[in-house]
C-alpha cells in the first residue's frame, strides 16, 4: 500500500525537475531567497540567543545558566513583578476598552469617529510619552503630586499608568473588530422574547465577542509583560523583567543572563500568540454569511452613558499625551511657567537634532524596505504554486515576529550581528542594521496587510495570465500592484510610524553616532534633563501624527482617482 | 501501420490517460482516460466534487497528477507548466483584470508588446466578434456580467490557441443572457473550429451545446456519447438520474426479455441478471392512449394530478395494480387526440417496450 502512496510523489518530484523552465525556476529562486532572507532577519538572531542561553562556559550545551537566574532572587522578583504588573494593566484595559468600543459599535453618540481617533492616537506615540507625562503630573514636581497623598507614583502604579495608555488602541482595535460581527436577528429574536437591554447584553453581546476579549487580553499581556520604555522611566525601583535583560546585557554585559531573561519573556508571548491565533480562527467562523448587520435603535439613556464613557476615557488619553507635549514648551516647570522653544535646542544632548533626523531616516528607510519585501514576500506565499516547503517556512517567518517581543529580537540581533565571526558584523551599531531590524519586528502586521488584499483577488488572475503565456512578474507589475496600491500605502505608513516610535529593540543597536529619538527620550530621560525628553517626544508624536495625515491623504485621492 | 490507417484513425487532438489526483485521503480522479478529436466541443457534466473541474485543472496544468498522461497533438505535456500548453480559458469569475481596459484586457497575452497598431487591429477583430464592437475603451466594471463573460472569451480567444477550456463560464449568469451567450458560444466554435473543453453541472446546457458529453462521478467517467446517446440510453442509473427526469420502478425478473411490476407483466429489449432490478422510463416516453385496447406494456392508470407546465402538460398517474407506484408522465396536449384529462379519471397508458430500460438493483 504505501509503495503505491509513495511511487506517484517521487514522479512528482523528478517531473517537476525536468519540465521546470526559466519562470517555474525564477519562482522558485525567489521563494527561496526570500526564506533565506527572512532566515538573516529573523531565524538566525533567534538562534544565537537560544545558543547564548544554553552555550555554557566550558563549551557544552547545557541548562546552567537557567540555574543561576533561578537562583538570583532580584531575577526572581523581577519575573514575579512583571507577571503582577500585566495581570492587573489586562486586568484594567479590558473593560475600558471593550466599554469604549460598546460605545463606538452599539450607540449613537454624535462624534464617534472622532473619538476613535483620539483612542488611536497613542498608537503614534512612543511608548515613553506617557511616561513622561505621568512624570510631570505625578512626579516629584507634578501638578497632581498632592492626590498621591504622600506616595510616590514611581515603581507599579507609574507602570501601570503607562501601560494602561500605551496598551489601549491594541486592545481597542481588537474589540472594535469582534463587536463589528454582531448580527441583528439575534437581537430581534431577543426583543421578541421580551429580553432587557441588560439580558441582551449578558446572553448576546458579550458571548459574541469573547474571542475578541481572549484576543485582547493576550495581547496586551504581551505588550506590557516585554514593554521596556515604561518602566525604565517610571519604574523606579520596581525591578522588571524587560528592564533586567537591559541592564544585564547594556549594564553588565551578562550577554549569557540577558539571552536566558530574553527566553524568559519570549515564553509567554509565544503562549499568548499561539492562542491568539487559535482563537482569531474561532471568531472568523463565527460570523456567517447571512448575519444582518446590527444599527444601533434610539435609546438616550445608553448613549448618555455611552457619552460618559467615550469622553471620560479620551480626556484621560488627551491628558497623558497633551501633558508631555504642553510641558515641552514650558520653561522650568513648575518655577517658570513661561511659554519657550528652549527645550527643542537639544544642544546639550549627545548629537543634537541628529538624532532626530536619524529618526526620519530610519523611519524613511524602514518603510522603503520593508514595504517592498513584505509584499514581494506575501504575493510569493499567497499567489506563486512552486515551492511549497519554501512558501510553508516564509509563512511561518512572517507571522513569527507576533510572538517575538522587540526587546528579545533586538537580543538577539546583539548576539547574531556583534558576533565577532559574523562577517556581516561591520553593520553592528549601523542605523542600516537598526532599519532591517525594525522591518523584521513589525513585518507580520505588515505582511497580514498585504496577505488581506492580495487574497480579495480573483485567484484565477494569475492562472489566466499563464494560459496566455504571460509570466508571473507581468502580471505582478501590470495588475497586481496596481489593484494593491492602497494596501501598500498602508503598509508603508504602518512601517513609517514603526520606525518613528519604536524602541524596545534599537535599545541595543545604536550607536552614538545612530542614535534615534525614540532611544534618545531614554538617554535624555536618564540625564534627568525630562523637558528636553519631552520635546524629542513630542517632535516623534507630531512626525507621526504629520505623515498619518498625509498618507491618508494620498489614499483619498486614489480612491478618488479610481472612481 | 500504413499512411491510410493513419489518416482514417486520425490520433486525438486532446487524450488523457488514466489519470489520477488525490488529495489526502480523497481521490479527486480515479484513472480517467478520455480523447477529444480536432474541432470537438466536449462537456464534463457531473454535480460538484466528481472531479470535472478538477480534470480540467490538470488539462489546463494549474494541478498536476499523481497518475497518468496528457498529451496534446501526441506532445506529452503532463508536467508542462500552463505557458508551455496550448490553450485559451475562461473561468466563472472571469478572472478580468479589473485595472485595465477591455482592449487591455484582451490584448494582455498577444505578442510582442511594442506592435500596438496590429493589436488594436486584432482586438477589434474579438470584440465584433463577440459581439461587443465599440467596447475597447470600458473597464470591466462598467460592464454587465454577460459582456464581460464576452471580453473573457474574446480574450481567451486573442491568441488563437488550439485549445479553449471553460470552466463553468455561463454559471454566474442570468437564465436569459445565459441561454443566450450558451448558442452564440456553439455557434463560434463551431465558426473557429477550435477544440473545446467545458465544465458545466448544468445538464441542459451540456445536452444543448456539447457533441459530446462525459458524464463524470466520483473521479471517474460514467459515460461519454453524443447528448441524444447520454439521454435516450443512459449506460448507468447515475447517468439516468443526473440527467433529465426519470421515473424508477421496482421490478422482479420474471425473464430475459420481461419483468413483474406488482400485478404487471412488461416486456422490454434486455433485463439484468439477479432477481430484483430497477425499471427506468423517461415522463415524457409514457403514453397516453385515447382508448383501451389491449396490448402488451398497456395497463390502466388514475390521474392523480395534472399541472399545466407550458408545452407540456405534467400528470401524476398511479397504475392499477401497482401499489405504491407514482407515475410522472408528460404528454403534449395538441398531440393527444382526445378530451382534457381531469383528475380522478382512469386512462389506458403504454409503457414503450424499446424505451424502457432496467438497471440492477442497487446494493446499499
Amino acid at each position: 500500500m504505501s509503495s503505491v502512496v509513495r511511487r506517484p510523489l517521487l514522479a512528482r518530484l523528478g517531473a517537476l525537475g525536468q519540465a521546470a523552465d526559466g519562470e517555474t525556476r525564477t519562482a522558485q529562486g525567489l521563494v527561496w531567497l526570500w526564506v533565506a532572507l527572512l532566515a538573516l532577519l529573523l531565524g538566525l538572531p533567534l538562534l544565537a540567543i537560544l545558543g547564548r542561553a544554553l552555550l555554557q562556559g566550558d563549551g557544552r550545551l547545557g541548562f546552567g545558566h537557567f540555574g543561576e537566574v533561578l537562583d538570583s532572587p532580584g531575577l526572581m522578583q523581577a519575573t514575579l513583578n512583571s507577571f503582577v504588573v500585566s495581570l492587573t494593566v489586562t486586568t484594567i484595559v479590558l473593560p475600558l476598552a471593550f466599554g469604549f468600543a460598546w460605545a463606538l459599535m452599539r450607540s449613537r453618540v454624535v462624534g464617534r469617529a472622532v473619538f476613535r481617533q483620539i483612542a488611536l492616537t497613542p498608537l503614534l506615540a512612543p511608548s515613553l510619552m506617557p511616561a513622561i507625562s505621568i512624570v510631570y503630573l505625578f512626579g516629584n514636581q507634578g501638578m497632581l503630586k498632592s492626590w498621591l497623598d504622600g506616595g510616590s507614583i514611581y515603581g507599579f502604579w507609574g507602570i501601570v499608568l503607562g501601560e494602561l495608555f500605551y496598551t489601549f488602541p491594541h486592545a481597542l482595535l481588537i474589540l472594535v473588530t469582534a463587536l463589528a460581527s454582531a448580527d441583528a436577528r439575534l437581537f430581534e429574536a431577543a426583543r421578541s422574547m421580551g429580553a432587557s437591554a441588560w439580558r441582551q447584553f449578558f446572553t448576546i453581546t458579550l458571548p459574541g465577542a469573547r474571542y475578541g476579549l481572549l484576543s485582547a487580553g493576550l495581547v496586551v499581556f504581551t505588550l506590557v509583560i516585554t514593554d521596556f520604555g515604561v518602566p525604565k522611566v517610571v519604574g523606579g525601583n520596581y525591578n522588571v523583567l524587560a528592564v533586567e535583560a537591559y541592564k544585564q546585557v547594556i549594564g553588565q554585559q551578562n550577554f549569557e543572563r540577558g539571552a536566558v531573561v530574553g527566553l524568559m519573556l519570549l515564553l509567554p508571548a509565544v503562549l499568548a500568540f499561539v492562542l491568539e491565533r487559535r482563537t482569531a480562527r474561532r471568531q472568523q467562523a463565527a460570523i456567517t454569511a447571512r448575519a444582518v448587520q446590527y444599527t444601533p435603535g434610539r435609546d438616550p439613556l445608553r448613549d448618555v452613558a455611552a457619552f460618559g464613557l467615550l469622553s471620560g476615557v479620551s480626556v484621560l488619553l488627551l491628558a497623558l499625551l497633551g501633558v508631555g507635549i504642553v510641558a515641552s514648551f514650558i520653561g522650568y516647570w513648575p518655577y517658570n511657567l513661561k511659554l519657550t522653544l528652549d527645550h527643542y535646542d537639544f544642544s546639550q544632548i549627545d548629537g543634537g537634532w541628529a538624532v532626530y533626523f536619524n529618526s526620519l531616516k530610519l523611519a524613511t528607510a524602514t518603510a522603503l524596505l520593508g514595504t517592498p519585501l513584505v509584499f514581494l514576500g506575501a504575493y510569493w506565499v499567497e499567489k506563486l504554486k512552486v515551492a511549497g516547503v519554501g512558501r510553508q517556512v516564509l509563512r511561518f517567518f512572517a507571522m513569527l515576529p507576533m510572538a517575538v517581543p522587540g526587546l528579545v529580537l533586538g537580543l538577539g540581533y546583539v548576539f547574531f550581528f556583534n558576533h565577532p565571526a559574523n562577517p556581516l558584523n561591520g553593520l553592528y551599531g549601523s542605523l542600516a542594521l537598526m532599519v532591517v531590524c525594525t522591518v523584521a519586528h513589525y513585518y507580520t502586521t505588515a505582511h497580514l496587510t498585504a496577505a488581506t488584499a492580495l487574497k480579495q483577488l480573483d485567484n484565477e488572475f494569475e492562472a489566466v495570465a499563464a494560459s496566455l503565456k504571460v509570466p508571473f512578474w507581468v502580471t505582478l507589475r501590470r495588475v497586481t500592484l496596481p489593484i494593491c496600491l492602497p494596501a501598500l500605502v498602508d503598509v508603508a505608513r504602518y512601517f513609517f510610524i514603526a520606525g518613528m516610535t519604536t524602541v524596545s529593540a534599537l535599545i541595543f543597536l545604536y550607536s552614538p553616532d545612530s542614535s534615534v529619538s525614540a532611544v534618545a527620550i531614554i538617554t535624555i530621560d536618564d540625564t534627568g534633563n525630562t523637558a528636553a525628553a519631552a520635546a524629542m517626544a513630542t517632535m516623534v508624536v507630531l512626525t507621526s501624527a504629520l505623515v498619518s495625515v498625509l498618507f491618508s491623504l494620498v489614499e483619498a485621492w486614489m480612491a478618488r482617482r479610481r472612481r | 501501420m500504413k499512411p491510410a490507417d493513419t489518416i482514417l484513425t486520425a490520433s486525438p487532438y486532446l487524450a488523457v490517460h488514466g489519470l489520477t489526483r488525490r488529495y489526502g485521503a480523497f481521490t479527486a480522479l480515479d484513472g480517467v482516460s478520455l480523447a477529444l478529436r480536432h474541432g470537438e466541443f466536449v462537456c464534463l457534466l457531473g454535480p460538484s466534487g466528481c472531479g470535472k473541474t478538477t480534470l480540467l485543472r490538470q488539462i489546463a496544468g494549474l494541478d498536476l497528477p499523481d497518475d497518468g498522461r496528457i498529451t496534446l497533438q501526441d506532445r506529452d505535456i503532463t508536467r508542462l507548466p500552463p505557458a508551455k500548453r496550448d490553450y485559451g480559458i475562461v473561468f466563472q469569475s472571469y478572472a478580468l483584470f479589473p485595472n485595465l481596459t477591455v482592449a487591455d484586457n484582451i490584448a494582455y497575452g498577444l505578442t510582442p508588446r511594442r506592435e500596438r497598431a496590429r493589436h488594436r487591429e486584432r482586438v477589434r477583430e474579438l470584440l465584433d466578434m463577440v459581439g461587443l464592437p465599440g467596447s475597447e475603451d470600458k473597464y470591466p466594471s462598467q460592464l454587465s456580467g454577460g459582456q464581460q463573460q464576452r471580453v473573457a472569451l474574446a480574450r481567451a480567444l486573442a491568441t488563437s490557441p488550439g485549445l479553449l477550456l471553460l470552466d463553468e463560464p455561463l454559471s454566474a449568469l442570468d437564465a436569459r443572457v445565459r441561454d443566450k451567450l450558451r448558442d452564440e458560444l456553439k455557434r463560434l466554435q463551431k465558426k473557429l473550429g477550435v477544440t473545446t473543453l467545458m465544465v458545466t453541472h448544468d445538464q441542459a446546457e451540456a445536452l444543448a451545446i456539447a457533441d459530446r458529453v462525459v458524464v463524470m462521478n466520483n473521479g471517474r467517467i460514467e459515460q461519454v456519447g453524443t447528448p441524444a446517446e447520454i439521454y435516450r440510453r443512459p449506460a448507468s442509473r447515475f447517468v439516468a438520474e443526473f440527467v433529465g427526469e426519470a421515473n424508477w420502478l421496482p421490478a422482479r425478473r420474471a425473464d430475459a426479455y420481461s419483468v413483474t411490476v406488482g400485478a404487471h407483466t412488461l416486456k422490454l429489449a434486455g433485463v439484468p441478471a439477479g432477481e430484483a432490478c430497477t425499471l427506468f422510463v423517461r415522463p415524457e416516453d409514457i403514453l397516453v392512449k385515447p382508448r383501451w385496447e389491449a396490448a402488451p406494456n398497456t395497463l390502466l392508470a388514475r390521474i392523480a394530478d395534472v399541472s399545466f407546465a407550458g408545452a407540456m402538460t405534467r400528470l401524476q398517474l398511479l397504475p392499477e395494480g401497482m401499489p405504491g407506484v407514482m407515475l410522472i408522465a408528460e404528454v403534449c396536449p395538441s398531440m393527444l387526440n382526445r378530451q382534457p384529462l381531469v383528475p380522478g379519471e382512469i386512462v389506458p397508458i403504454e409503457l414503450p417496450a424499446e424505451l424502457l430500460v432496467a438497471y440492477p438493483e442497487e446494493r446499499a
